[in-house]
């Protein structure tokens, strides 16, 4: 079978999917799809480039809120209100970028969660534009007379603008700049010896991971109807990470299977009382002791595993292994 | 403005002992533990429930709240840091964050979401010095605080564990050489930092009410601190704490209570910038 061929089918099913799914499911699939936007980003810079942000949840309201207050106050029209989201996320986080050349690992973990909880409590002041702890009541998004006013209609939304995003950020991974990020995460004295601009490198992969995250909560917020302070927290911020975690690290198809194993679990466990923090922690521990290559890799080798029954070439071969970096 | 400084000083001792918790370990075993605040929140609510459900006097729940972090560190470090503990700051941020939700979710399910009175270790009376009245309930935290940070300096200062513990930030290589049990010692260090965080959380809960939300502001601050003495420095982590909590209390005074945090991170983050290692911290050379 081959591989190339899955992105494709992929696709179909997704296609497909509003005329089997039910409202309820697709509204999930769209919530998943606009998670798993932000997700990409952050994969792309702790996954790749060794980053670790615990502030992505920042990015996501100031996307959010921009498009928001963008398409509400202004009237701007919902595709422009896109791209200023994407812009202002992209300028901040350049600003936040900064530190990025100078901290590492954990200091770095540090000054994004201190930037993080400083949005959150800037939106709370600025209750007269972002409505606090009130929220702000998103209407559903207008392209000239046609609204996304059907939870089918948002999911195709989302799912075109996931299939941009993904077809952008495999690109940028699979060219120069991700083979820059790759050479920096693994050394990056090795990498500015061979001519890599570390510092600006860092700060523009901070950046672009911030747009994504703006992207990913100006789709966010037409999708629930509704914002306020209380849905931007640190705990956002670390359910992003547990995403990339348990999807895969530095796979774009793990992103987005990390992002529906975070949406899609607290309905699973709807009955044992909402407890679905500890089930994320408990997977992001397992994931990273025993399993590091998460969702993706546990796909991949058991669909190796059912391709070699099929063709019977005997065990699967331990070449996926072996390609991955 | 006087009582602005002593609340300061009382809540920052609380501020002080999580990062001294959080400084102790990481020293030893190079791994910033994000789970720490939710580690000595569980010790409190254990302590509670010893002291609420069991009736025993509160000295003894006091005790079986910093038994409790001393077994929930050991076991925490046993169980899951062991296995990632060479594999890098992703890996042991990424664990540390999972045992973050973990506990936090325990706690939640076991003890439920309510916030609870929890009774002061110090009464509710006041104390005067001259002109001014300091609350009984503060001035014990301050205390408290104070005799655990000397304990631990006494410790590391005169036993032969603590010399062990004080040669292993120096050179870890070297202690390994003459024969310190790296081991033994990675499990001491996370069985004192987590038990000095157990009184952390048996401090603040007359503060702030027993809540599984309650240590939540509270580490992130401790984290703060501690990265200003570059995560290794105790006797910056303390000081720090201290100077965290009355700046916070003072500038409260002229602007909104919900902003408190913000100073605070703003400071840090201007601090990082400057001072990439810490303002404590030793300026880290890369060989090439």
């Amino acid at each position: 079978m081959n591989r190339t061929l899955i992105p494709w089918i992929v696709l179909a099913v997704a296609i497909a999917l509003p005329f089997i799914a039910g409202d309820y499911w697709l509204y999930l699939l769209a919530l998943a799809g606009a998670y798993g936007v932000v997700s990409v980003g952050l994969n792309l810079l702790t996954g790749l480039s060794g980053q670790i942000s615990l502030g992505h949840a920042g990015f996501f309201a100031i996307g959010a809120y921009v498009s928001t207050i963008a398409q509400l106050k202004y009237n701007v029209p919902f595709p422009l209100a896109l791209v200023l989201a994407i812009t202002v996320g992209w300028l901040i986080g350049l600003g936040v970028g900064f530190p990025a050349v100078r901290l590492r690992g954990l200091y770095l973990a540090i000054a994004t969660m201190a930037f993080g909880i400083s949005v959150e409590r800037g939106l709370y002041h600025f209750k007269a534009i972002t409505g606090g702890p009130y929220g702000l009541t998103v209407n559903p998004p207008q392209v000239m007379d046609f609204a996304f006013n059907t939870p089918s209609r948002m999911y195709f939304l989302v799912l075109a603008i996931v299939v941009v995003t993904v077809l952008f950020v495999a690109n940028v991974i699979k060219r120069r700049p991700g083979r820059m990020l790759i050479a920096m995460r693994d050394s990056e004295l090795a990498a500015s010896s061979l001519g890599v601009n570390v510092p600006r490198l860092k700060v523009m992969a901070f950046a672009f991971s911030a747009s994504l995250a703006s992207l990913g909560g100006a789709l966010y917020a037409p999708i629930i109807n509704f914002i306020s302070v209380e849905h931007f927290t640190l705990w956002l911020s670390i359910t992003f990470v547990s995403m990339i975690v348990v999807g895969g690290l530095g796979s774009i198809a793990g992103s987005f299977l990390g992002a529906a194993f975070v949406v899609v679990l607290p309905e699973l466990l709807r009955g044992f009382g909402g407890h679905h923090q500890l089930v994320y922690g408990v997977a992001m521990i397992l994931v990273f002791v025993f399993w590091p290559t998460g969702l993706i890799g546990l796909l991949q080798k058991s669909f190796d595993w059912a391709a070699s029954l099929l063709l019977r070439k005997g065990p699967p071969a331990a070449i996926s292994e072996a390609k991955r970096p | 403005m006087d009582q602005a400084v002593i609340n300061g000083l009382a809540e920052g001792s609380v501020y002080a002992l999580l990062a001294l918790g959080l400084v102790f370990i990481n020293r030893i075993t190079e791994i910033a533990t994000f789970a720490h605040g939710e580690v000595s929140a569980l010790a409190a609510f254990v302590g509670f429930t010893v002291f609420h459900s069991l009736h025993a006097p509160f000295a003894v729940a006091l005790i079986v709240s910093i038994m409790a972090g001393a077994v929930i560190g050991f076991l925490v470090e046993r169980i899951v840091i062991r296995p990632v503990q060479t594999s890098g700051p992703l890996a042991t941020v990424v664990v540390t964050l999972g045992l973050f939700f973990v506990i936090h979710g325990l706690v939640k399910l076991i003890w439920g979401p309510d916030v609870r009175p929890y009774p002061s270790i110090f009464g509710e009376g006041t104390i005067r010095f001259g002109e001014t009245a300091i609350a009984a309930q503060h001035l014990g935290v301050l205390a408290t605080a104070f005799v655990i940070a000397m304990g631990l300096a006494a410790y590391l200062r005169w036993t032969r564990t603590g010399l062990a513990l004080r040669a292993i930030p120096q050179n870890r290589f070297g202690a390994a050489l003459i024969g310190l049990n790296l081991r033994r010692l990675t499990s001491t260090a996370w069985i004192v930092g987590s038990a000095v965080g157990a009184v952390a959380g048996v401090l603040i809960a007359p503060l702030t009410f027993l809540q599984p939300n309650m240590m939540q502001s509270p580490i992130i601050k401790a984290f703060a601190v501690a990265a200003l003495g570059g995560m290794n420095s105790l006797v910056g982590a303390f000081v720090g704490g201290l100077v965290l909590g009355v700046i916070e209390n003072v500038t409260v005074l002229y602007i909104p209570t919900y902003l408190k945090d913000t100073i605070a991170f703003l400071f840090i983050l201007i601090v990082l910038l400057l001072q990439p290692e810490g303002l404590f911290g030793k300026q880290r050379k890369e060989k090439v």
